[in-house]
């Protein structure tokens, strides 16, 4: 599979403390990644080390292939945390101001405004736009000189909810179109929708990466329904019982996570003996939260 | 250099455009008329005084001083007032940063702003020193000698020396802004080079109709000059204006 964004390595610090301490990253051609963090885990010095806004100490930034110099962050477009449009402008004045930096001779400015919603805008003062609409410029910004990679430092964050969702069906679409999308949030329920791959930096190392499914589906347990709430004795007994690693209750719902020695028919058959009425077991799938959680609580 | 021009052409169209340059070139207006007429009377006084083999050094100096006044007020004051305004809000909205993000270098970010807050106030500096030097003959001198005095050493200061002092005093400045946390630092230090200025010219005993005064302001702006391109050298890169914009 071609790689869209390699980061081997890749080390910064920045006032005496290290932001990122050898990260490495792959970002495939045709990705939706999602970056994942809290606050201060080093997705923004990241995002500023792949646009060239900040030096690697160390470490190797590949893009598609190639080191990355000014000539080969060209494929890049890019939204960042603010959106970094200029006020006193109209929206044509400010994607014409940035498609002559790209060296774009005839912008498509009312196509890309089209693409993303704000046809006729382009006279609108961008002082007067609502923080819905700015992002969407800046998306329009993003496309102006057709890059193959569009790197969004919180695309959504201050959005509305249905700011939010258009921004997300935005990048659904270019996702279809074949741009590679490489976004930071910290809305793990946004991630999860998008994405079909992510990386989580925590403290300035990558804990995690991978794919969304493969992540997801990775040695979480069982889940087993019941017809009715268990009653409160049965709880008890099933907290004796170590072996099938009881964790908690949601509802009419049962979670377990045993040891590899425990398989699905051996939980069903103690269950039983255990005097407990089954509708239903299957594999369970952990949601990014919980694994979020877990690495999170990991790394304290 | 494509990129330097993109940047200047937007900076003088957003100078041009922000209350704070259009609140500069009020209070410059404003400024220039009162020191028109004070100028006009003393050059009546000193006229009126004659013979004109005695008071001719006091006139021409006068002219001198009125050109140098309103060519210092427009060139350096409404230049820097133009341009910290703007670099002020860009920086605190990321759109520096935006800048930055696409091929365009920090070089080029700077002499694109130096030339969007130069620029407008060298040529604004220009039309009206030298207007108020005609309409000061045409209102005071012509009347008495029947002809116009433009001094060779007044029209090089007007000319010459003050657009390089400003163009120095425009290079820091905008330097400055780019590097610091608070550009209105920026500003400050206009204050603090104008009284330095201000204060060593008169004790070096010039006047201001000497060919001398006119090197003197060039040279000062050319030294200024110097010293930012020296630091320029050293300290601009896109990492420290990101990273002092974050601080705001």
């Amino acid at each position: 599979m071609d790689t869209a964004i390699s980061l081997r390595g890749v080390r910064k610090s920045l006032g005496g403390r290290e932001v990122l301490r050898g990260i490495s990253l792959e970002v495939y051609h045709g990705d939706v990644f999602g970056y994942l963090g809290p606050n201060g885990a080093g997705k923004t010095t990241t995002i500023r080390v792949l646009l060239g806004l900040l030096t690697a100490d160390s470490g190797e930034i590949l893009l598609l292939g190639e080191p990355a110099s000014s000539g080969a962050r060209m494929k890049l477009g890019f939204v960042l945390e603010s959106d970094g449009l200029f006020d006193g402008l109209t929206a044509a004045e400010n994607l014409s101001l940035f498609a002559r930096l790209y060296g774009v001779r005839s912008p498509e400015v009312e196509k890309v405004l089209a693409l993303v919603g704000l046809r006729g805008k382009e006279r609108g003062r961008v002082g007067t736009f609502s923080r819905g609409m700015r992002q969407r410029l800046a998306l329009a910004r993003a496309l102006l000189h057709d890059p193959e990679i569009l790197v969004l430092d919180e695309p959504t964050a201050g959005l509305d909810p249905s700011g939010q969702m258009e921004v997300r069906e935005l990048i659904r679409e270019l996702a279809t179109s074949g741009k590679t999308v490489f976004f930071s949030s910290h809305n793990l329920d946004e991630v999860e929708r998008l994405c079909n791959r992510i990386a989580l930096i925590h403290r300035g190392e990558i804990r995690l990466q991978g794919g969304v499914e493969e992540l997801r589906a990775g040695g979480q347990g069982y889940a087993v329904e019941l017809p009715t709430e268990p009653p409160s004795e049965m709880l008890t007994k099933l907290q004796h019982e170590e072996r099938l690693g009881f964790k908690g209750v949601q509802g009419q719902r049962l979670i377990f996570e045993p040891g590899d020695d425990v398989g699905i028919s051996e939980l069903a058959q103690t269950l039983s003996e255990l005097g407990l009425e089954i509708e239903a077991i299957y594999r369970r799938r952990a949601s990014l939260e919980e694994l979020y959680r877990q690495i999170l609580a990991e790394g304290e | 250099m494509r990129n330097f021009f993109t940047i200047a052409a937007h900076s003088l169209r957003a100078n041009l455009r922000h209350r704070q340059g259009m609140i500069a070139i009020a209070v410059l207006l404003l400024g220039i008329v009162p020191v028109f007429f004070a100028m006009k009377g003393m050059l009546a006084e000193l006229l009126a005084k004659g013979p004109w083999d005695i008071v001719a050094p006091w006139v021409v100096n006068t002219l001198g001083l009125s050109g140098y006044l309103v060519a210092l007020l427009c060139v350096v004051f409404l230049g820097v007032m133009l341009g910290v305004g703007t670099l002020t809000q860009e920086k605190a909205k990321g759109a520096l940063e935006a800048l930055l993000a696409t091929p365009l270098g920090p070089w080029a970010l700077w002499w694109g702003k130096v030339a969007g807050c130069f620029l407008p106030a060298f040529a604004a500096g220009m039309v009206v020193s030298f207007g108020v030097l005609w309409a000061l003959n045409a209102a005071a001198v012509v009347p008495v000698l029947g002809n116009p005095l433009f001094p060779g050493p007044v029209v090089a200061t007007v000319g010459v020396g003050v657009p390089f002092l400003g163009l120095g005093i425009a290079a820091l400045v905008n330097l400055i802004g780019l590097l610091v946390a608070n550009p209105n630092i920026a500003s400050l230090s206009v204050v603090v080079i104008v009284l330095a200025v201000s204060n060593v010219l008169p004790r070096l005993g010039l006047e201001f109709a000497e060919w001398s005064f006119a090197w003197v302001n060039a040279g000062t702006g050319l030294f200024i000059l110097a010293t930012s391109l020296l630091f320029a050298w050293r300290l601009l890169t896109k990492e420290r204006i990101v990273l002092s914009a974050k601080r705001l």
